[in-house]
């Protein structure tokens, strides 16, 4: 799968086609700094360096997911930390042509949580809720962060979307529920859960991909 | 079932294969149908990338401290599994040095080498030491931004030093084996460095972290168990 592009900078400020270059697999300096690909690769050797590194590049990044999906810093210690050893456990097969190592290891932890959710057998978070915290505390993401105009113009469209349709759209993107647990969630039928799906997969990419071509 | 039909009904079900929420029947029609359907491959490339990218939006968040620690212990069994699938090899290259330590040139290697571990032992004597170590600081990057250096004997003691970009570290907590944590009252940046005794053993130590005015750790150092 190839990673999409909204028009604005790759999230490492780097040209897409050279975020997922192979060449960056290699261990290369970009002045002191290793990328994110080759940690991920020293990490998969049993580098100790390596490891901590990638630990304390990604830990926000996890943690804070994991806090979202679980609103519980406990559960969501014990998330990420579970997040980073299958990260460990499973660094060998991240396919860089399938997206970046961030992509990668928040999809990772985005399963944890879900796990984790439903081994409690938690009320799902209600998705209004969820929503207005990304999306409320996504502005605080700083305007000079890479890949900072990418994830704004993503939280636009979201916020442009049908109120439905949303809510559709976290509960499966966030929470993992299949349109069959929609359906039951909001008292609406099996079809009527899988339509507000789609349509609001289709309306963001519609709504970024015209955005392209400006 | 014609084409133009497989495609709409396979595109009924390309947003949930693509958030991961399609239960397995439906993945594998999906996935057997774009292998040869470039659209609708495309069409599934662009909603996966996609929901990729919708996880990304989540908010970073600060994680307890001693976080990282924990985490990387959990990272280490196979690191020590990978250490005794090598004993073989340091065997035969043990065996290999003691057949070739009869050249000239190995054994003033050899001599060299015991003179600077003679001059090693002597150091560490002269403050009733047994080991000195030198850690990298890292940042919130993962890159180097300092080192610390820390001695074990009476007393222990460490010193830190930490590049420009890092200056604005103003306090230091050391974070034990035993999973306590301990502030150096007296710690403050002078020259990007800092010297001073510790208050306890330094084997003590698991991890050194560097905290900016809010709390936040903006370098970390980490000993390794049994240094």
């Amino acid at each position: 799968m190839r990673r999409r592009s909204y028009g604005a900078e790759d999230a490492e400020g780097l040209p897409a086609d050279k975020a997922q270059s192979p060449e960056l697999l290699r261990p290369v300096v970009r002045g002191v700094e290793l990328s994110d690909e080759a940690l991920l690769a020293g990490l998969a050797a049993g580098d100790a360096d390596a490891a901590a590194a990638f630990v304390r590049r990604f830990q926000r990044r996890v943690y804070g997911l994991a806090l979202t999906i679980l609103r519980e810093p406990g559960a969501a210690e014990d998330a990420a930390q579970e997040a980073f050893v299958r990260a460990w456990r499973h660094a060998e097969t991240y396919d860089p042509r399938r997206g970046r190592v961030l992509n990668w290891l928040l999809g990772i932890a985005r399963n944890v949580a879900i796990d984790a959710v439903r081994l409690k057998r938690a009320e799902p978070l209600d998705p209004d809720v969820l929503a207005a915290t990304v999306l409320a505390k996504g502005d605080a993401d700083q305007g000079d962060a890479p890949g900072f105009a990418d994830r704004q113009r993503i939280r636009e469209a979201i916020r442009a979307l049908p109120a439905d349709q949303r809510r559709a759209l976290f509960l499966s993107a966030y929470l993992g529920r299949t349109a069959n647990e929609i359906g039951v969630l909001e008292d609406i039928p099996l079809g009527t859960a899988k339509t507000r799906i789609r349509s609001a997969m289709i309306r963001l990419r519609a709504e970024l991909g015209v955005a392209d071509e400006r | 079932m014609s084409a133009d039909t497989g495609c709409q009904d396979i595109r009924g079900l390309t947003a949930e294969v693509a958030l991961g929420v399609a239960d397995g029947e439906d993945r594998a029609r999906v996935l057997d149908h774009v292998v040869e359907c470039p659209e609708c491959r495309q069409e599934l490339e662009d909603l996966t990338a996609l929901a990729d990218d919708l996880v990304v939006l989540a908010p970073e968040h600060e994680p307890p401290l001693g976080f990282e620690l924990r985490t990387i212990r959990g990272l280490q069994p196979k690191r020590e599994r990978q250490r005794r699938w090598r004993l073989p090899a340091v065997a035969f290259a043990a065996a290999a040095l003691a057949a070739t330590t009869a050249t000239a040139g190995v054994l003033f290697l050899v001599r060299d080498d015991r003179r600077l571990a003679g001059e090693y032992r002597a150091t560490l004597s002269e403050a009733n030491g047994t080991v000195f170590r030198a850690v990298p600081l890292r940042n919130t990057g993962g890159s180097k931004a300092g080192t610390a250096f820390v001695y074990e004997g009476a007393p222990s003691w460490m010193l830190v030093t930490v590049d420009s970009s890092s200056s604005r570290a103003t306090r230091a907590e050391l974070v034990t084996r035993d999973g306590r944590t301990v502030t150096l009252p007296a710690f403050t940046l002078s020259s990007l460095s800092w010297g001073g005794v510790l208050p306890f053993d330094a084997r003590q130590i698991a991890a050194i972290h560097l905290l900016d005015e809010t709390g936040r750790s903006v370098l970390v150092a980490y000993l390794p168990d049994g240094w």
